[in-house]
């Protein structure tokens, strides 16, 4: 943008050469009007980020007022007078192994391995898509097409009437084992990465001994591990989020809840404290938003590339 | 299997005593190749005929009977009584109503995301960190975010009516969960503040990959940033403007986590006069339970409702496909 704008500004000084004077006047005005562009686009960015940040900062700042001055107050604390922590110690150490740290690990357990699973899974099959012949890969292809055609709300009664008739609808496998065949999605998306490896590679390896299960898992898999994270980044905060599996589910099961459900339990129980709801959802949001942090770039990647792909 | 393809070709390897072998070994080497290509290929379909598909047709099925929960050993022909139950329900159709309105959120975090990614694209300093904040709502989840806005929306000790009550000097503010409108309002500001973030992804990937050269002309042309956006940029980001309106016309038609998170403790109702009641939400009251306190469970009719989405869902995508012959240029 900057080296553009210098270019148009030598070629039009070099056509202006003879009237120096009104040139200067020109570059001057040009020079305030971008200054005001940019207070304006700071501005747009400044007030967004508010907006942005609201929510995070009213359960913040609840989360951190005193129960007395909460009951006193017939509004909203914009600052409480005492700030502390006791709603947190009330979640973290006091509940420690109860509710709210239990459905954590539910969480995790329910979560990771599916995931990972998944990802080993779908690249298999991405694999087989992209660089094995075999007859029917036209018609397997458009049968992946076509599961991702499907909106998956409109299967969520259909679903739950057959895991009723297997005997799996008060449980958590629902949640678990159709993650574990891998996602079309994933295939699709990992297929066009590996379309983009050169066949020779493959072709060394296999003169080298390799079979494809192993070029798979030893040479495709590290060099495209980018790809991988990305996509696993994804699968893991839908997962983390997910609410409308477990309350399907699990409603039977409040010891196999995972975080989202316990949540959504937690602010629609009768007796809960404001303040732990609050600290709650921000202990909640911690994980998510550190691993955010360190892997913001295979947060955006991995949208970004299956976006435009897909 | 893996084995067997790994000794062909080993054995095949060193410079081979008997030549006339070596091709009937490479035909059986390929063809078990081909198998095991065609075995993992289709492991993810396998899934989705068994959990999808077979789902789908018992679904279908249960579309024609009547049945007692989910018995299928009750199933009883009752000709076509569940689609007439189901399209003479008023609660459905207002229950698509609010869905088709809960896509307006989509629609308008379209234009936004468009203007931030416009934005960011300047790349004045600190706009990544704006880009990576204007994300965060993506990665949080429905319920906190239901959480979050409940204080905001309060209607007795949120943020929101606090500020109202001090602008305005009124004796208090909007009752949120009380009037239609002014749920309905509720939620389409809170699914607008969650919507940009993909957007804001998309587009500036997008944006990315338009060449350079093309601004350069633009420019020698003489045109301004105004013209250089209209003429070259908005053009080239249109298969991106497509796959996210048609994105966000499913996503709103799926509602479902927010409404619920909201709508959960009216007795019978989905938030005030239903204004929360999307189709998806509805669809659950019938096949699942809750919502109409008392009321068994109807799964025919439940599928019913899910198919007749399903169909809108998809009438909706074959025309805008239709129509984005005459505005999508996929050609960059």
């Amino acid at each position: 943008m900057t080296t553009n704008q210098k270019t148009v500004g030598f070629t039009e000084g070099a056509a202006a050469n003879g009237a120096a004077q009104p040139a200067d006047k020109r570059e001057k005005k040009r020079n305030v009007g971008k200054i005001i562009a940019r207070v304006a686009i700071y501005a747009v960015f400044v007030l967004y980020a508010v907006w942005i940040l609201i929510p995070f900062l009213v359960v913040l700042i609840t989360s951190i007022t005193p129960e007395e001055e909460y009951i006193l107050s017939m509004k909203f604390i914009w600052m409480p007078k005492h700030p502390t922590l006791v709603a947190y110690k009330g979640v973290f150490v006091e509940n420690l192994f109860t509710p709210f740290w239990k459905a954590f690990l539910n969480t995790m357990w329910q979560v990771v391995p599916s995931t990972l699973v998944s990802l080993l899974v779908s690249g298999l099959s991405a694999y087989a898509f992209a660089k094995i012949p075999f007859k029917g890969k036209n018609t397997l292809f458009m049968g992946l097409l076509a599961t991702m055609m499907i909106p998956g709300a409109v299967l969520t009664v259909p679903s739950y009437l057959f895991y009723d008739a297997i005997g799996w609808s008060d449980g958590v496998l629902p949640l678990i084992i159709p993650g574990l065949f891998g996602g079309a999605g994933v295939t699709f998306f990992l297929r066009q990465f590996f379309c983009g490896l050169p066949d020779e590679l493959m072709e060394a390896a296999r003169l080298d001994g390799l079979n494809d299960f192993r070029i798979y898992l030893q040479i495709v898999l590290p060099l495209t591990a980018p790809a991988f994270i990305a996509q696993g980044v994804f699968m893991f905060i839908g997962g983390y989020n997910s609410y409308q599996g477990p309350k399907l589910y699990l409603p039977n099961h409040p010891e196999l809840s995972p975080l989202s459900l316990a949540l959504a339990d937690f602010q629609g129980g009768q007796a809960q404290n404001t303040m732990e709801v609050c600290a709650s959802v921000i202990i909640a949001l911690a994980p998510l938003l550190v691993l955010y942090c360190f892997l913001q770039k295979y947060f955006t990647q991995g949208i970004a590339m299956t976006g435009l792909k897909a | 299997m893996e084995e067997i393809v790994l000794d062909a070709e080993v054995r095949g390897e060193p410079e081979s005593a008997a030549p006339e072998k070596k091709p009937h070994k490479k035909i059986k080497q390929t063809q078990l190749r081909a198998i095991y290509g065609f075995i993992t290929a289709a492991i993810p379909l396998i899934a989705f005929l068994i959990f999808s598909v077979v789902p789908l047709a018992i679904t279908i099925s249960t579309m024609f009977v009547s049945m007692d929960g989910y018995d299928f050993s009750t199933m009883k022909w009752n000709s076509f009584a569940n689609f007439a139950e189901a399209f003479k329900d008023t609660r459905f159709w207002r229950s698509i109503g609010v869905s088709f309105t809960l896509t307006v959120p989509h629609m308008l975090g379209l234009l936004i995301s468009l203007f931030l990614s416009a934005l960011i694209a300047q790349k004045l300093p600190g706009h990544k960190f704006f880009k990576a904040l204007y994300f965060v709502p993506y990665i949080v989840s429905s319920v906190a975010v239901a959480i979050m806005w409940n204080w905001v929306f309060n209607p007795e000790n949120g943020i929101l009516n606090d500020i109202i009550v001090r602008l305005t000097g009124a004796a208090h503010g909007p009752q949120w969960y009380k009037d239609a409108g002014k749920f309905t309002l509720m939620l389409i500001i809170i699914m607008v503040w969650q919507a940009p973030g993909y957007g804001i992804v998309m587009f500036s990937a997008a944006f990315t990959n338009i060449s350079s050269s093309l601004y350069e002309a633009a420019e020698l042309d003489g045109a301004g940033a105004m013209q250089k956006f209209l003429h070259v940029t908005l053009p080239a980001i249109t298969p991106t403007i497509f796959y996210l309106l048609i994105a966000g016309i499913i996503a709103g038609l799926q509602t479902f986590d927010i409404p619920m998170m909201f709508s959960g403790s009216w007795e019978g109702n989905a938030g005030p006069k239903d204004a929360g009641l999307t189709t998806v939400l509805y669809i659950y009251f019938q096949g699942i339970g809750g919502g109409s306190a008392g009321k068994s469970v109807n799964m025919p009719v439940a599928s019913v409702m899910s198919m007749f989405l399903f169909v809108v869902i998809f009438v909706i995508l074959f025309i805008n496909f239709k129509l984005s012959d005459k505005w999508v240029s996929y050609d960059n």
